[in-house]
């Protein structure tokens, strides 16, 4: 484990930059002295003069980074803690979908992704290392343009894009027409993009679904365009297995 | 951070993704409410509003008249202690969120036997406002009724009891039917008041009005200034009401404190923005006759446009109504955070399954609050003897919560081991300033031969602490003090004191 560094800076206002680091400075100190530690036990392992801590830790609760437990001394980090994390932060994959996921990379010659949603965002989990998608924000912010994001806005109507961008000549920017889309979508548990992100790849995406049918992840082929619409039946045959094993591997990941 | 090591942070994050997401964790004590939904308008809202700043903006004119331009710097003072008072409490805001608000906070700080009696002057003061304020918005309706030639001026006192009991009605059913409602209802009332007041106040400001000799020989002599601060101050009462959604409302430890230290810099600001306006229209105009301040006010409006005093009755109306309901708001939350200590009947402490509001509280308090005044009518008291009584009980109640919760302040502060000289410093300021502004109002009041509302007040609190040692008796060990503590969902997976692993 790290130590905290030993000097922070002097004189903190709560106003200066340096304000910032010395914030993330103490959530450093709960993470490392664990839950229930107080402020003046934060005060003095920092150095922090005693009313700049006690003005930090209670800005760190307002914003929910921290939370003060029901003894009003000590505190715990927050849930929004794993927001710091941001996209940066790899999730951490239930055992067994690693191995699944690159089992069926190395029997289709595809690229083959795994996207997971929560929240109504999506995450680019396992992306091929070998054939890399588009960037996990390009694909968030332009959900209409790419096979998962189809899948996760036929679901969430509420996710709609405040824009339909035009990212190639191919990309659906009518309303009406990306409506349809999406209806096929639902009938055909299937979403598929030919060319609509970048003028070279298609993609062809499966939604894997919970127990109660709610929209956990997608695992989604790529190729060139015009061989996204005659894949083999065979390979198609794979990726449906290595869907229903991804459902029962994510099902008994309650995350 | 630390480069390439692995710090601490990082760990909690990851094994915070690799852990389940929800495991079940004790539920807080109040549940049952609305937890974490309100945005902090509606909060803002609640705490304005019972404040109510546009009477007070339009009885700016008679303090003007007393005083003259010396009304903005007692206008001042009394907004800087409100603020003090209210930084006493945005101390506890942060650190906690209760629905019984300063009753609770006390309770952290001073004996339960305190805290109960800060709940009971609590509730005191909101249960009076909520009478006097639908009384007070009654008696506005009908005279526009009067003045519209629909009733007679007889029957206008029975009138304004019929309408008490209708807006009582509408009121119960907001609070009752929901926080988001009822908080919805206050903030556009009370916003379409304040603006509708400063329209007025600067049209006829504008247009110049009132006494021209007034501002030449104001009465400045300390006595007139300290009664005068006292008034102030007073008008200012309210603005920790805000407290009582802090379980309701979203991010909680953010916005709560906030307003409960702006709302009284606002509304001071509000005050010395009329008063500012009246001085204005004081020496715009000329000629004229001394004449109570409102009245004139109103008159001056009604030279502009015969619409404008309509309007401006029925802002004031429509800000006492909000007053009213987030009073009640209030009240009600307190009474459910001692149904659920169990120091009052624990069917108070029940909430709506549907609604999510302390509902059972709700339809006792109200329709009390709403039918004592009636009976007191009944037994021959006019209604304007009944409306300054209540004031009078609000204003020691909010006074005495106040002191209270300023000495608690610092002991809390001690307790949790996050004490600072400055904190100490400003509760005990806080305690002194307002100790002599609840003595000197006490003073007032006998002199004015109103003792007789001192006792009530103080036999209403004794029967309280009765109450409690009844309690007490036969629950030695009862707990005051319940609070929305931080849940399992709360805290970051995998950092939880409790089942760790």
């Amino acid at each position: 484990m790290t130590k905290p560094p030993r000097h922070p800076p002097a004189e903190l206002a709560g106003r200066q930059p340096a304000a910032v680091v010395s914030a993330l400075t103490v959530l450093e100190e709960v993470a490392r002295a664990g839950p229930g530690v107080t402020a003046k036990e934060i005060s003095t392992a920092l150095g922090l003069p005693p009313a700049t801590t006690y003005r930090l830790v209670n800005l760190l609760v307002g914003e929910e980074y921290l939370v003060r437990l029901a003894d009003l001394r000590g505190f715990a980090l927050g849930r929004k803690v794993i927001e710091l994390a941001g996209a940066a932060a790899r999730e951490a994959l239930p055992p067994g979908v690693p191995e699944v996921v690159t089992a069926l990379r190395t029997r289709v010659r595809l690229a083959v992704h795994l996207v997971r949603y929560r929240d109504g965002r999506l995450r680019l989990v396992d992306p091929d290392p070998d054939h890399p998608p588009s960037p996990e924000a390009l694909l968030a912010r332009h959900l209409h343009a790419s096979a998962v994001g189809k899948l996760l806005l036929a679901e969430r109507r509420d996710l709609w894009p405040v824009s339909l961008a035009r990212l190639t000549p191919a990309t659906i920017t009518r309303p009406d027409l990306l409506d349809l889309e999406l209806a096929g979508v639902r009938s055909e548990q299937a979403a598929r993009q030919l060319g609509e992100l970048r003028r070279d790849r298609g993609c062809l995406a499966f939604p894997v679904r919970g127990r109660a049918g709610d929209l956990l992840a997608g695992l989604a082929v790529s190729t060139s365009p015009d061989r996204v619409g005659r894949l083999d039946r065979a390979v198609l045959r794979l990726v449906g297995r290595c869907v229903d094993e991804l459902a029962d591997l994510l099902a008994l990941d309650p995350t | 951070m630390n480069g390439d090591t692995v710090s601490a942070l990082d760990d909690a994050i990851a094994g915070a993704l690799a852990r389940p997401a929800r495991p079940l964790g004790q539920p807080s004590s109040e549940t049952g409410l609305d937890r974490r939904r309100l945005s902090a308008l509606p909060v803002a809202a609640q705490a304005v509003a019972n404040v109510a700043p546009s009477p007070g903006m339009m009885a700016a004119s008679g303090m003007v008249a007393w005083l003259g331009v010396a009304v903005v710097p007692v206008y001042l003072l009394a907004t800087l202690a409100m603020v003090l008072v209210g930084s006493c409490v945005a101390q506890f805001a942060r650190r906690m969120a209760a629905a019984g608000s300063l009753y609770t906070f006390v309770a952290k700080g001073l004996s339960p036997r305190t805290a109960f009696l800060t709940g009971c002057a609590l509730l005191l003061a909101y249960l009076s406002l909520v009478a006097m304020c639908l009384l007070g918005s009654s008696r506005r309706l009908a005279t526009l009724l009067a003045d519209a030639g629909l009733i007679s001026v007889v029957e206008q006192e029975r009138t304004v009891l019929l309408l008490t009991m209708l807006l009582g009605t509408i009121l119960a059913t907001c609070v009752v039917r929901g926080i988001q409602i009822s908080a919805m209802v206050t903030l556009t009332l009370e916003a379409a008041s304040v603006c509708v007041v400063l329209t007025a106040l600067a049209v006829t400001a504008y247009r110049g009005v009132g006494i021209a000799d007034t501002l030449a020989a104001p009465d400045l002599t300390a006595s007139a200034v300290t009664a005068a601060l006292m008034i102030a101050i007073t008008g200012l009462v309210g603005f920790e009401s805000g407290c009582a959604l802090s379980v309701e409302a979203r991010r909680p430890y953010a916005v709560v404190p906030r307003v409960v230290f702006w709302t009284p810099a606002v509304c001071g600001a509000l005050m010395v923005a009329a008063a500012g306006l009246h001085i204005y229209g004081f020496s715009r105009h000329q000629g004229g006759s001394a004449v109570d301040g409102s009245a004139l006010a109103g008159r001056a409006v009604a030279e502009v446009t015969p619409l404008l005093p309509v309007l401006l009755q029925l802002g004031l109306v429509s800000s006492l109504f909000a007053c009213a309901m987030a009073s009640a708001n209030a009240a009600v939350r307190v009474l459910f955070s001692m149904g659920r200590e169990q120091v009052t009947p624990p069917v108070f402490g029940r909430t709506h399954p549907r609604y999510r509001t302390p509902y059972v509280a709700a339809v006792t308090v109200i329709p009390a609050a709403v039918l004592t005044p009636g009976a007191l009518w009944l037994a021959g008291l006019p209604i304007r003897s009944i409306s300054n009584a209540l004031s009078v009980l609000a204003t020691q109640g909010f006074l005495l919560t106040y002191v209270l919760v300023c000495l608690a302040m610092p002991v809390f502060l001690r307790r949790i081991g996050e004490h600072t000289r400055w904190a100490s410093i400003a509760g005990l300021l806080g305690a002194v300033l307002l100790g002599a502004v609840f003595t000197g109002f006490w003073a007032e009041t006998v002199r004015d031969g109103r003792a007789v509302l001192v006792a009530v007040f103080a036999g209403l609190l004794v029967l309280g602490l009765l109450w409690f040692g009844r309690v007490r008796r036969r629950v030695p060990d009862v707990a005051v003090g319940f609070f929305d503590e931080a849940t399992v969902e709360d805290i970051l997976p995998g950092a939880s004191p409790v089942g760790r692993g």
